[in-house]
């Protein structure tokens, strides 16, 4: 006998296997029984080859073997139509993990900046006093600075950049980024990360997120700085978000704003059930600082404000995210614990 | 910082029709914000938030000055009320009663006015300042307090009674000094202090403190409804010093709040005279002395020459020169022209806050209301040069895949303390410590993430759905003359070794990191300070000659690893190499070996492995006592694999691994 003639030996046989029953048993005699089963009448004819022809034609004959194994492997894992099945059993137990709700807050809001052509950077939490507030346009009297407020290292001073300090804000990376791109804008900056401060109770923690928000470079105006958190208004929170922007005032932003976005429970009502929410103020919530970067700051990052402008915005990452509606969360230092009644809500 | 203003008192400074919505809107997006608006006695009492460097907006007149600007501009005429004062009376009138002897200093009170008032009686404080005084949650007293809470709150400058007797019968001296350390005082609300030294103090001639000026009256020199004689006076202490003092001993006075920014001690004429006003015809007093006023550093208004066309530049629509100088001129500022491109723009002295062109760009613009101005996108050229050394993209894709692989996700503080340390065996001293912790159990930087993430885990997988848990943090390894090292770490926490050992070669096929393994700490790994110190027994994972991090047991039958990112992801691959499928099928064997106790298993591996190239995957399948059976998988691509070379290998195995004891079964 000839190969090819094998070849449409298996050929024939296989056109039999559209006529095979669906019923687990009725197919394993149909394939593999033993006197008239399809794979027998395929390996009858093997007999017939030389010994030349074998190892070829076997090797067909063991992918039509398999290809039977499929089907019947198939036919045993599909419930019978006439078997009864309770489609109400519960779940098997499959151990079941999240992310938590900073990563999954993080996430988004990275996201919703990258859209728009910022890039996303990390800075050190452990900071000179340089960049957390020197360069910063902060005077060395300010609040901020004295030990009420700031975390400082028990660490030898820097003879140019001054004090170890934990970070109090994600402002630290406006000049780091300034100079990460040898003072040439563009610039726009995320920078996400963790930032300290002296403070506890159930609405802070020692160590809680920022993300800042940095954009420098020629004719950027106010309106870019509304047009941007217009869009993670609309983003984060729903397109019928709106935000707005207050006179505010910060040492390294001038002018300095508020930001305030429509409450998501009373929808900017400030109204609820006929009393007053007791959620925001007065129909707004703030979430927090932003401005037109200081020229003194451009300046510490090597960048002439008389070419350049710039704006700049940092917020709270749990702050934020609990004011979305349904997700006010009464204790925040919940997120830094592990207990499964609240990180399983995630 | 925030201040209650009545609408009613409001009025007193502001002549205007809006009702009080509407300020609160107008106010709110171009001022000071109105948060609320509460209904008191009738009222509509407004809770206003006032920004640190406006201390000028923190008095019922301040804000009826912002006000009247902000509301003419938004289409509701209002007015700014002048204030009408009657001047004190000259000398000549009043020395009755000699003023005490007052030593100043230069460098510790800038300014100080004063005037004794006479004879002073002490009927209930009228019902009308009473009523205003509970509005804005202070305290009804004695009406000499009253009234220097009502003059402090009405026009922003803080001011104190003394008792005048008290003051003489102490020495009839005021000396104006900075502190030394250990110097007794007590509040006139009875609380007991020490100086820690650097606090500005007035001291009589025996150096006893008789008040923490700025701040707060001291017991000795208090006024009581027995005191007949007062002592008004005003004072400017520098407001670092103010702060200094307040936050030492947590005296958060209104007056230290006040006081530590940079406010105006113009203003101090306007509260000596209206307090005479008022001393005069609430209590029936006399002015008994003329009016002291040592004025040592004058502060006094600034000029500051700007450019219109800032105004374009900062928002983008072009404003004429004409409305710049109008709502300028509306804020108090004087504008001249000095040429055709610049403004002279004289500031007052209560606006400390105005000096540079950026900040009258910011007047200009929230008088015209940022909600004006149109909002867009940046139409500029995005940045593209990204920084080295962060994935962000490879962080979230592996938080996906270990929830997915069941591992809930914790965030734990990156400060430890002392007795956690000690706990896990190490050292605080090895650690960067913050110099001012709030609480002993944050009081270093960790550098480790598994201690305080397995303590804070001990009651979790109990309670939990979880199989484990993971976090991905930095840790702070302390350098020499320079910040931390500081970098993230991937740990991750299980109850189950090999579950835990099958979730790291998932994570290792996920980075297409190949040729991974852990193996036992030799001499050499083991002074590696990164490495396994947390644990009692553990294995360093390694990528050829490199440390990516460790994996082993910890208290209470729990299991971790950490792996240092930074080393992960030199190692790692951001696409998988591909080999053309082969043509032959692979074949596997299981073979069962009796290996002695303590065998490190991982070796015996390791030793299947390298018998043949052809061994691509050894398995281990099951155990019993002794008894480990591996399924070795060999795949030759170039021609099939046969149970006859098989055999041989088989052979040679049990050969080479005689030497460890190893028999087959």
């Amino acid at each position: 006998m000839k190969t090819d003639t094998f070849a449409q030996h298996i050929t024939n046989i296989r056109q039999k296997l559209t006529q095979a029953p669906n019923e687990p048993e009725e197919l394993r005699i149909f394939l593999f029984g033993k006197k008239q089963g399809l794979f027998s009448e395929a390996a009858s004819l093997l007999r017939e080859l030389s010994p030349e022809e074998k190892p070829a034609a076997g090797q067909k004959l063991q992918e039509l073997r398999e290809e039977m194994e499929t089907l019947l492997t198939e036919a045993e894992n599909t419930p019978s139509k006439t078997e009864w099945l309770d489609p109400t059993l519960p779940a098997a137990d499959r151990p079941v993990g999240r992310l938590h709700p900073l990563s999954q807050a993080i996430n988004e809001i990275t996201d919703i900046f990258e859209k728009i052509g910022f890039t996303r950077v990390r800075y050190p939490e452990v900071e000179w006093d340089h960049y957390a507030f020197e360069a910063l346009n902060m005077p060395s009297n300010h609040p901020a600075r004295d030990e009420w407020e700031t975390f400082f290292m028990n660490a030898p001073e820097h003879s140019q950049l001054g004090k170890m300090v934990l970070t109090p804000h994600t402002s630290n990376g406006q000049v780091r980024e300034m100079e990460r791109l040898n003072s040439e804008p563009p610039i726009r900056m995320i920078n996400i990360g963790r930032t300290y401060r002296r403070q506890q109770d159930v609405t802070h923690t020692q160590m809680f997120h920022q993300f800042e928000g940095l954009v420098v470079d020629k004719n950027i105006t106010i309106q870019h700085l509304k047009g941007t958190i217009d869009h993670f208004a609309k983003e984060f929170y729903g397109p019928d978000s709106k935000s707005r922007i207050r006179p505010f005032h910060f040492k390294f932003t001038e002018p300095s704003f508020e930001i305030d976005f429509s409450c998501t429970i009373c929808k900017g009502t400030g109204q609820l059930n006929g009393e007053t929410c007791r959620f925001c103020k007065s129909g707004w919530h703030e979430v927090g600082g932003a401005g037109m970067v200081h020229p003194n700051v451009l300046r510490a990052g090597g960048i002439d404000p008389e070419k350049y402008t710039g704006f700049a915005f940092g917020w709270g990452v749990e702050r934020t995210y609990a004011l979305r509606p349904g997700l006010h969360l009464d204790d925040i230092r919940l997120l830094f614990t592990a207990d499964p009644r609240f990180l399983e809500q995630f | 910082m925030n201040i209650l203003v009545p609408h009613t008192w409001l009025k007193d400074h502001l002549d205007t029709q809006a009702d009080p919505e509407t300020i609160q809107n107008q106010l709110s997006l171009c001022g000071p914000s109105v948060e609320r608006i509460y209904d008191r006695q009738g009222d509509s009492v407004y809770d206003i938030e006032v920004t640190t460097n406006r201390v000028d907006s923190m008095s019922v007149r301040g804000i009826a000055r912002e006000a009247a600007v902000i509301l003419d501009n938004a289409g509701f005429p209002s007015e700014l009320k002048t204030l009408t004062l009657t001047d004190a009376l000259p000398a000549a009138d009043t020395e009755t009663l000699p003023l005490p002897v007052i030593d100043n200093s230069s460098q510790l009170c800038h300014r100080i006015t004063a005037v004794i008032l006479s004879n002073v009686q002490h009927p209930a404080t009228p019902e009308w300042m009473s009523t205003r005084l509970q509005q804005v949650e202070l305290n009804v007293k004695d009406v000499i307090i009253d009234i220097t809470n009502y003059l402090s709150h009405d026009l922003g400058h803080p001011c104190h009674a003394f008792d005048y007797e008290k003051i003489m019968a102490l020495g009839g001296e005021i000396h104006v000094r900075e502190a030394e350390a250990g110097m007794p005082f007590t509040t006139l609300d009875g609380a007991s202090y020490e100086t820690v030294g650097g606090e500005v103090v007035f001291t009589n001639a025996d150096g006893t403190i008789i008040d923490i000026p700025g701040i707060m009256g001291t017991a000795n020199t208090a006024v009581n409804d027995t005191t007949q004689n007062v002592l008004f006076w005003i004072e400017s202490i520098p407001h670092e010093k103010i702060r200094f003092t307040s936050m030492t001993h947590a005296l958060r006075t209104p007056a230290a709040q006040l006081n530590e920014r940079a406010l105006d001690h113009n203003l101090a004429r306007e509260v000596m005279l209206r307090g005479i006003e008022l001393f005069t015809e609430l209590t029936g007093a006399t002015q008994a002395s003329t009016v002291y006023d040592e004025v040592i550093v004058p502060s006094n208004n600034k000029t500051l020459p700007f450019a219109p066309s800032e105004v374009e530049r900062y928002l983008g629509i072009e404003l004429p020169a004409s409305e710049i100088t109008t709502i300028l001129t509306q804020l108090g500022c004087q504008v001249t022209e000095s040429s055709a491109q610049e403004l002279l723009i004289t500031i007052p002295s209560f606006r400390t806050d105005l000096s540079m062109s950026a900040d009258i760009v910011e007047e200009v613009a929230r008088i015209y209301g940022y909600h004006n101005l149109p909002s867009r996108l940046m139409d500029t050229a995005i940045p593209t040069h990204k920084p080295v050394g962060d994935n962000f993209t490879l962080e979230t894709k592996l938080k996906h895949v270990l929830a997915a692989l069941g591992y809930q996700e914790l965030y734990t503080y990156s400060m430890v303390g002392t007795e956690l340390l000690e706990r896990w065996n190490l050292d605080p001293a090895e650690h960067q410590q913050i110099r001012n912790p709030l609480t002993s159990d944050m009081e270093y930087m960790r550098q480790y993430v598994l201690p305080s993430h397995a303590e804070e885990t001990v009651h979790f997988l109990e309670h939990s759905a979880a199989r484990g848990t993971f976090e991905l943090a930095n840790i702070y390894l302390p350098q020499e003359g320079t910040l931390p090292d500081e970098h993230l770490v991937l740990t991750v926490l299980d109850t189950d070794f090999r579950q835990l050992r099958a979730t790291l070669d998932f994570l290792a096929n996920e980075l297409y990191i190949n040729d991974f393994s852990v193996e036992k700490p030799n001499d050499d790994t083991k002074k590696d300070r990164n490495t396994g110190r947390i644990f009692s027994s553990y294995g360093i994972i390694t990528h050829k000659d490199r440390v990516l991090g460790s994996i082993g047991y910890l208290p209470e039958g729990k299991v971790g690893f950490e792996l240092h990112w930074r080393s992960l992801l030199e190692v790692s691959q951001r696409w998988p190499e591909y080999h053309p499928v082969p043509k032959t099928a692979p074949y596997y064997e299981d073979w069962t070996l009796v290996l002695p106790n303590a065998t490190p298993v991982g070796e015996i591996i390791t030793a299947l492995k390298s018998l043949d190239a052809t061994v691509s995957t050894v398995e281990l399948r099951d155990q019993f006592e002794n008894n480990w059976t591996f399924r070795l998988t060999f795949w030759d691509t170039n021609e099939q694999f046969s149970s006859e070379r098989a055999q041989v290998f088989k052979e040679k195995a049990v050969k080479s691994l005689q030497t460890l004891g190893v028999t087959l079964q």
